[in-house]
């Protein structure tokens, strides 16, 4: 009955250092979000037509998607301790903002003047 | 047996209000709040047959970190293709530039959303006790890949002589 916390850690020891590498991934993922962003972004202005403000919010609303998926994710986790995981809801708001950045790549590609 | 252990874990008795919110849309839990000993919750069940159960962690972060690389991926491919359609020099195939950039933008967008199933998948793998899927993952991107290597070339070719 006791089996399952021993495996856990719930004293708070973290040999693999499991926790500190998520973390580090997802700053690493933060990161790529950035780029994408900043990329999509280089050629929409001036802001010149439908196609451009669509563009826009759609990079906007797919970095909102990331940013609100990573304050989800860093607040399940307690200061201390390996534990605290992210939920399904906080990885399909992630999927959906990558998602919502390549429609924006999608537009600013077949549409916009290069 | 299986269906037995599901029943068990998807039950309101065991999801109280403490994971409220935090409830898998499918029955099970993720997460620290969610571990709890499903064998004491449920009084006159026998322990070798609730082993639908938390995780290790450190297995739950490695399929995290799996989920958000794949997602890198996928960000890299998106922004590969825009770079590809608004920043190189024009082929000699007109409208080129879009040929090579939104297959890789439109591959990225399924990269994400195979990861993501993947990640499930995996996670509810783990919670059974069960082996972990095959990953269609590396298979996607090496056909993707290889697809855009070759219009590359294609469009390299065409009118270069």
């Amino acid at each position: 009955m006791d089996g399952a916390d021993s495996a856990s850690y719930g004293d708070g020891r973290d040999p693999g250092l499991a926790r500190e590498r998520t973390e580090l991934a997802w700053s690493r993922s933060g990161l790529s979000v950035a780029v994408t962003v900043a990329v999509t972004l280089r050629r929409l202005w001036p802001l010149t037509g439908d196609k451009a403000v669509l563009a826009l919010i759609l990079i906007a609303v797919g970095a909102a998607f990331w940013v609100a998926g990573m304050q989800l994710g860093r607040r399940r986790r307690p200061a201390n301790g390996p534990a605290g995981v992210a939920a399904e809801s906080t990885h399909r708001l992630l999927t959906v903002g990558t998602l919502t950045l390549a429609a924006a790549a999608f537009v600013v590609g077949l549409f916009l003047p290069a | 047996m299986d269906g037995d252990r599901r029943v068990l874990v998807v039950s309101p008795l065991v999801a109280g209000p403490p994971f409220a919110g935090f409830g898998h849309p499918e029955g099970y839990l993720i997460g620290a709040s969610a571990r709890i000993r499903i064998p004491s919750a449920l009084p006159g069940t026998d322990d070798a047959s609730t082993n639908d159960e938390e995780p290790d962690v450190r297995f739950t972060y490695a399929n995290e970190r799996t989920f958000l690389a794949w997602n890198r991926t996928a960000l890299a491919l998106i922004a590969t293709g825009v770079a590809a359609t608004q920043l190189l020099p024009e082929f000699h195939v007109e409208g080129g530039r879009r040929i090579l950039g939104l297959p890789m933008i439109a591959l990225g967008a399924l990269v994400a959303v195979t990861s993501f199933r993947h990640w499930r998948a995996n996670e509810r793998a783990m919670r059974r006790g069960q082996p972990l899927p095959p990953s269609p993952m590396p298979l996607v991107l090496s056909i993707g890949i290889g697809s855009v290597a070759v219009i590359a070339v294609v469009l390299a070719l065409i009118g270069s002589n």
